[in-house]
């Protein structure tokens, strides 16, 4: 696998994209696992998107137990561990598009209700409520040419731009198990270890925060390595 | 002190959130809002409001704020609305209503509410949008626990609220059944107001000397405004079961707003719950009393809020940003700030709240730990510079001025 300077310069340069955008809540609620299944088979897809996704986007205090809204609520607000495992166990970007994951979300549950001797429900308080958002990919000023520039801009980027590059690139191009900083990578400068290493990164289970770190860590590993 | 501009929040949130602001920002330059509330001073709505509209105004944004005036029979109306809206079981008399019709009709005569964008602040001018010209999108803001509000009231207000094309709720739970977009924006304290400021240890200790108070003791602190909503005899009597066991003092802090009539009323019930009890200090401070809250939370072994409905709950956000552990109710906003174990306790009760208080008492180092996971919840998700984002974003959304912007929802 070639190795370009760090410093050679990109034909195109990869630009940075803002990810700014709000939460819109449905009005649905659900007060029991039953009611969830129920929801998820029906509502518009926008919302299996955003709580199967977007969580990675709220805050979390280092430690990263479960990885979507559903997973979230049946261990904190069901107190269903063994449900929350099975949801967080789940990868949504194995199945080929949002509606093979909602499927797949709505039989898991099915599932579980049919070995429960009741259905779960949550403290009052705590009930489901299903959201969608309304987000925008903005251009950015921000344009790097070389794997230098880009590991520098990795460090400053706010985190919903890292998601939008990692998380969101995957769900534009449906069967690419791959980022946009790999794809750009590839595309300018051939196959190179950080492209591969980066497609390599089990990052679902990751906060945010902790991927830019494993990011950062990859470019300093391989960049150390190659010649200056 | 001058107000701070928005590069003086680079040093705290980062420069790359501010550098997003003015990115934002510049699709909407010289676009015209009108923001209208009920009061300019007191509660938690118009102390947002007086740090939103000169940044907003810094951004380019042409920012006019406009106070809805009215009777004591209009405040009466609006107060009642804004009970029933948090679940009391209250009702408009007809006179109430006219009460409340007439001095929005007057209102919408009166203010200038000619922009690009109107945003609408809670129940009191909502229906402004019935009587005013319309050419540009009404946004309605609902800062109030609307999760379970008082059906024939809500239906009362909803003809009004159905008419504008966008709503805002702090919270997924108070979103209603609406034929409009509705947003959620959580509500943002600001980390440069006098409020909230870095405060050294010989200030704090100042004002507590002021009202004959010191840190010799552990100190509980809750401050609200005397409302029957944040149950200020509820923590009185936690505050004497945790005494039992833990010496410690109790101080109430609080004030009634301009739109609050019922407040020197729950004031006495508060002093008659106290009984002159040494231990036990209720301040009834002025709107402008920042410098002496902020000493107050900054002086505070824990910081309780123990409300019973909340809209999102601000003086927990201005607690946890102070690095101290909060002990609040598990309603509202306070759900999403309050993590058990992490930055303080959600309780459901009077003993509830007693045993969390002992407990943190007793554990001085997780007090500090719960104390700088606050802060950076905060930092993270409520301070103003988020919801200044938040609003650029929705004006770029019910406007044509993000139109080229690709979206996904």
């Amino acid at each position: 696998m070639s190795r370009p300077p760090a410093k050679t310069r990109a034909r195109e340069p990869f630009r940075f994209v803002d990810y700014e955008g709000l939460v819109m809540p449905t009005g649905l609620r659900a007060s029991n696992l039953r009611e969830l299944a129920e929801h998820i088979r029906h509502v518009p897809i926008a919302v299996i998107h955003h709580h199967l996704h977007r969580t990675a986007l709220s805050h979390r205090f280092g430690a990263w137990d479960y990885p979507n809204d559903f997973a979230q609520w049946a261990a904190h607000s069901l107190e269903d561990r063994a449900l929350a495992e099975k949801l967080a166990a789940l990868d949504p970007f194995a199945a080929t598009d949002l509606e093979a994951a909602r499927g797949a979300i709505g039989d898991l549950i099915e599932e579980h209700l049919d070995g429960s001797p009741s259905v779960p429900w949550a403290r009052p308080g705590f009930e489901f409520h299903f959201a969608s958002g309304h987000f925008m990919s903005l251009p950015s000023e921000r344009e790097v040419f070389t794997l230098h520039e880009l590991r520098r801009t990795l460090r400053q980027v706010p985190l919903s731009s890292l998601y939008y590059h990692f998380h969101e690139a995957r769900l534009r191009a449906p069967g690419d198990d791959s980022d946009d900083f790999s794809r750009w990578i590839q595309g300018q400068f051939g196959p190179h270890p950080i492209a591969t290493r980066l497609r390599a990164i089990d990052f679902y289970f990751f906060s945010l925060e902790d991927l830019r770190a494993r990011i950062v860590s990859v470019f300093d590993e391989e960049l150390g390595r190659a010649p200056a | 002190m001058t107000a701070p501009h928005l590069d003086d929040y680079a040093p705290i949130v980062g420069p790359e959130r501010i550098a997003i602001l003015r990115r934002l920002a510049r699709r909407l330059e010289g676009l015209r809002l009108v923001v209208v509330n009920s009061t300019r001073v007191g509660g938690g709505v118009a102390e947002m409001l007086a740090r939103h509209v000169p940044l907003l105004e810094e951004l380019g944004i042409r920012t006019r704020w406009e106070v809805i005036e009215g009777t004591p029979a209009f405040f009466e109306a609006t107060k009642t609305i804004h009970n029933a809206l948090q679940g009391a079981p209250r009702e408009l008399t007809p006179a109430l209503e006219a009460a409340y019709l007439e001095a929005n009709r007057t209102n919408a005569e009166r203010l200038d509410l000619d922009a690009d964008v109107v945003v609408i602040h809670d129940p009191q001018p909502a229906a402004l949008v019935d009587y005013a010209p319309r050419g540009c999108p009404w946004i309605w803001r609902c800062h109030i626990d609307a999760s379970r509000p008082h059906r024939s009231v809500w239906r009362f207000l909803r003809r009004f609220v159905s008419r504008y094309d966008a709503s805002v709720f702090s919270m997924p739970a108070f979103a209603q059944n609406l034929p409009h977009p509705q947003y959620l924006n959580a509500p943002s304290i600001d980390p440069l107001a006098p409020k909230n400021r870095g405060m050294d240890d010989d200030e704090v200790d100042r004002v507590l000397a002021r009202f004959g108070l010191d840190r010799a003791r552990p100190l509980i602190v809750q401050v609200s405004r005397f409302d029957r909503f944040k149950d200020p005899v509820g923590v009185i009597r936690a505050f004497r079961m945790v005494r039992r066991r833990d010496d410690c003092r109790l101080v109430l802090a609080g004030g009634s707003a301009d739109d609050d009539p019922e407040g020197s009323q729950v004031l006495r019930e508060v002093h008659d719950e106290a009984g002159g009890d040494p231990d036990i200090t209720i301040l009834n401070l002025p709107p402008d009393a920042d410098r002496e809250i902020n000493a107050l939370q900054r002086a505070a072994t824990v910081i309780v809020q123990k409300s019973t409905r909340e809209g999102f709950g601000l003086t927990v956000t201005e607690g946890l940003w102070k690095g101290r552990p909060v002990v609040g109710g598990a309603v509202g906003g306070i759900k999403v700030q309050i993590y058990d174990h992490m930055t303080g306790f959600l309780v459901h009760s009077v003993e509830g709240l007693a045993y969390r208080v002992r407990y943190i008492l007793n554990r001085p180092g997780l007090a500090q730990e719960m104390g700088a996971r606050g802060r950076e919840l905060v930092r993270h998700h409520f301070l103003l510079t988020r919801d200044l984002r938040d609003w650029l974003t929705l004006f770029l959304q019910v406007t044509d001025r993000g139109k080229d912007v690709a979206t996904s929802r």
